[in-house]
């Protein structure tokens, strides 16, 4: 009887959770964002070499987002961490555009994996503070994310430094997850 | 990385000028500012990668894969990228704070070529145009301030 009540408790007032992977090529802001939405502070940050975790209550989802080290030799580890991850945030610094060739290989190689695959994926087109930043349709042509099939995306222009799209972002991953997707 | 690469990296990482942190001095630093062709420290790295890449674009000698290309945008790394560019900004930086200073009064004849003298004859020949060029932006000041250690900072300033 107590079990039935905590889950309609739960149900009702929301507890629900989800494990969410910051990913992208390093310096895309990536830990930037997850303090930024963690303490709505901007800290200012070193390379991460390894990972940050955080928890983020927000829209009555308790988000624990993983910060993964984006240098080049780091990015094949990310793999340890997909088990069980609901949704991924790729962050793409949209000022760096020769980069975006990369950014968009590796994202997609993201989406071909096996424990991925119900994850859902939320782009934060980073960095729109920056002159020459791409918007977020040129982004989306750039990360051809017309080739996502079976998989609920959405694409977002942030400054992690302004605090611009973030929560956008979040409200959308929260409604998406709470439907059922991820 | 190719072994191109590989040999060219070394051979900067030799080059006893960029054997300590252009910003701090911190000895062996691990990143380069490819931009700059400047070896620097990790906690050195934090401001010139919030600079955006279009200023400053710091990788890791270890993590990331430095490309001939991206070896080849070290415009000063093969002549002691860190000893030349930081006698030779701080030196750009101190002369832009004297024409500020004197603007208000007429120059001392002697002022220029008495620094001049003091600074290794290559260093300026190698960047002066260069930083000359950066220095007609103000916003450029906060770029060299990278370069300045925080303790002779107060010092460069008050010259």
């Amino acid at each position: 009887m107590g079990l039935v009540f905590t889950r309609l408790f739960s149900s009702l007032f929301g507890n629900k959770e989800a494990r969410i992977l910051v990913l992208g090529l390093d310096n895309a802001g990536k830990t930037t964002i997850l303090y930024r939405l963690q303490m709505g502070e901007v800290v200012s940050t070193i390379p991460t070499i390894g990972f940050n975790v955080e928890t983020v209550q927000y829209n009555n989802i308790k988000f624990q987002v993983w910060d993964l080290g984006g240098q080049t030799s780091i990015r094949p580890y990310w793999r340890c961490y997909f088990p069980n991850t609901q949704a991924i945030i790729y962050v793409v610094d949209s000022s760096d555009t020769e980069r975006l060739v990369i950014a968009k290989e590796e994202f997609h190689a993201i989406l071909e994996e096996e424990e991925l695959k119900g994850a859902v994926v939320l782009i934060f087109a980073n960095k729109q503070d920056l002159p020459g930043a791409l918007d977020d349709a040129a982004v989306t042509e750039s990360l051809e994310l017309h080739k996502i099939k079976n998989r609920q995306w959405s694409i977002f222009k942030t400054s992690a430094i302004k605090g611009e799209g973030l929560f956008e972002g979040l409200d959308w991953l929260s409604n998406t997850l709470k439907s059922g997707g991820g | 990385m190719t072994v191109c690469a590989k040999q060219k990296l070394a051979e900067f990482i030799s080059e006893s000028g960029n054997m300590c942190c252009a910003g701090c001095a911190t000895p062996d630093p691990k990143w380069v500012s490819v931009r700059f062709g400047a070896f620097i420290c990790i906690k050195c790295s934090r401001e010139h990668r919030s600079l955006g890449v279009h200023i400053s674009k710091v990788l890791s000698v270890n993590l990331d894969e430095l490309t001939h290309e991206a070896l080849k945008q070290c415009p000063y790394a093969k002549k002691h990228s860190n000893s030349v560019l930081m006698p030779s900004i701080s030196h750009a930086f101190r002369n832009s704070w004297k024409k500020k200073e004197n603007e208000h009064k007429p120059p001392p004849k002697t002022s220029n070529s008495m620094i001049i003298h003091d600074l290794d004859h290559l260093a300026t020949e190698v960047c002066s145009n260069y930083i000359d060029s950066l220095l007609r932006n103000q916003f450029w000041e906060r770029i060299l301030l990278l370069f300045i250690p925080s303790g002779r900072r107060y010092k460069t300033q008050n010259l």
